[in-house]
């Protein structure tokens, strides 16, 4: 009689500990929220078909990693993590899965950092910035907060193709960074250290409803709908928590 | 005088790059011709803006690589290669897509000898045709697909490309058939269903050019 239930309780704790797909978070604000520098339509587009895509296909590569036959136990440990760690250690994925989930699950994370990133546009892009710790990081790091903001633009003005430009921490050296990834990398695949602060998505479907080929209004506006509180709290764990990645 | 007005109407090619090495050459047909597969808002995007960029930055990096050579500095030419990859590959592939698209014509299929080499090399048309849209729709990021021909093998191959890498130039690969898969060239019409883009492409295809393209290549 007690085999059964045996039997049962470890189904059960099987199921329990499987992988815990993604879920697409919601904007954190209405899809108009963001107008006129980003239009409903564009945040529609942009939130219900990318960002889900990216969820889609993600969580289909994590779920074949898991059931696959061929994996080992600690490659469906792995698949089970969450997906940041996946992410930090794509060399260790057989080739198979590899691509798919850099490019997705990179496409997944980066969307969620972004959206959240953003915020009601202020009246202009001067009277946006950060304040406290972050802000003398800033100074102290790029010469000025001005100095910054034009290394940032013409960093995401020059890049070729789709890509990011990201301001990244480093958690061990406490250094400010700014440098692009292609497609949808993110700086914590090349180092489990780098805590992204802020980016900015240049993929032309991130403007091109609003601005088309225009990408340089599209960055001189993205000044205004940062939410530099939310980045500046990124900024304070990337500085005092360590995650293990 | 009368060479500007013949120009104007067709395009606003700005007086510099006019004078300089590379031109911005006409679309072979109205910007609206290719409707309803590619619409003409998104042609004159593509064309007036996007080709032209890349044939005005093409002008300016040469410049300064020319300025740079005759001073022999070699630092500032290496420096200008990345500009000269882009925009040059760019004003390549935007040249040649023109030329191989054209507007809709029914029961659209290869003839002579670009369709015999097809079937050579591929079985059918449609096996090329899905080849060619699973490399193009699986293309990451910003880039293009292409049938190319192999001239040290004879035959046609599919290859794809990333942002503007031109495909002889990097691949030895002649261009016969290619498709823009950047999204300023299907989002304002296709949104992110890029495979919708790259099935209809088909319906303008300009295979007679093609055709002429591959007998020039197995020259």
């Amino acid at each position: 009689m007690f085999i059964p239930i045996i039997f049962l309780v470890i189904i059960i704790i099987n199921y329990v500990q499987s992988q815990t797909e993604l879920i697409l978070p919601p904007l954190p604000y209405e899809y108009n929220a963001l107008e006129p520098i980003l239009s409903e339509h564009l945040m529609r587009l942009h939130h219900d078909k990318h960002h889900q895509a990216y969820t889609t296909k993600a969580n289909a590569a994590l779920k074949s990693m898991f059931t696959d036959e061929t994996s080992n136990n600690e490659l469906k440990d792995l698949a089970k993590q969450p997906i940041e760690v996946i992410l930090t250690h794509l060399q260790n994925l057989p080739e198979k899965y590899r691509l798919t989930l850099r490019n997705n699950g990179g496409g997944y994370i980066n969307h969620k950092l972004f959206f959240s990133m953003l915020r009601k546009p202020t009246a202009t892009a001067t009277e946006n910035k950060p304040t406290g710790p972050l802000f003398e990081a800033i100074e102290n790091s790029f010469g000025s907060f001005d100095k910054f903001k034009d290394m940032f633009t013409t960093s995401s003005i020059n890049l070729f193709g789709s890509g990011w430009i990201w301001l990244f921490i480093d958690a061990q050296t406490k250094q400010l960074s700014i440098n692009f990834t292609v497609n949808q990398d993110n700086p914590i695949m090349f180092d489990k250290d780098h805590v992204v602060l802020l980016g900015i998505d240049l993929w032309e479907h991130a403007y091109y409803p609003v601005y088309e080929n225009r990408r340089n209004e599209y960055v001189d506006n993205f000044w205004r709908i940062i939410n530099w509180p939310l980045v500046e709290s990124l900024y304070t764990q990337g500085t005092t928590k360590r995650h293990d990645l | 005088m009368q060479t500007i007005i013949k120009l104007a109407p067709r395009t606003l090619i700005p007086a510099l790059s006019r004078c300089s090495k590379h031109t911005l050459p006409d679309l072979p047909y109205d910007y609206n011709a290719l409707e309803p597969v590619v619409s003409g808002e998104i042609m004159k995007l593509h064309h007036q803006k996007h080709h032209a960029t890349y044939v005005n930055n093409l002008n300016i990096a040469e410049e300064k690589y020319n300025e740079a050579k005759g001073k022999n500095d070699l630092t500032t030419m290496i420096h200008l290669q990345p500009a000269i990859r882009f925009n040059g590959g760019g004003h390549l592939n935007h040249s040649i897509f023109w030329e191989i698209l054209c507007p809709k014509q029914g029961g659209n299929q290869p003839t002579g000898t670009l369709a015999e080499q097809i079937k050579k090399d591929f079985g059918s048309f449609d096996k090329m045709m899905t080849q060619l849209s699973n490399a193009s729709v699986g293309v990451q990021g910003s880039g293009w697909g292409w049938l190319g021909y192999n001239k040290q093998d004879q035959r046609l191959q599919i290859a794809t490309c990333t942002n503007q890498d031109p495909l002889q130039a990097t691949t030895g690969l002649v261009p016969i058939f290619g498709i823009d898969v950047w999204e300023h060239a299907y989002y304002l019409q296709y949104k992110n269903v890029r495979a919708d883009y790259v099935k209809a492409i088909f319906d303008i295809a300009n295979w007679k050019k093609s055709d002429e393209l591959l007998q020039k290549a197995k020259q």
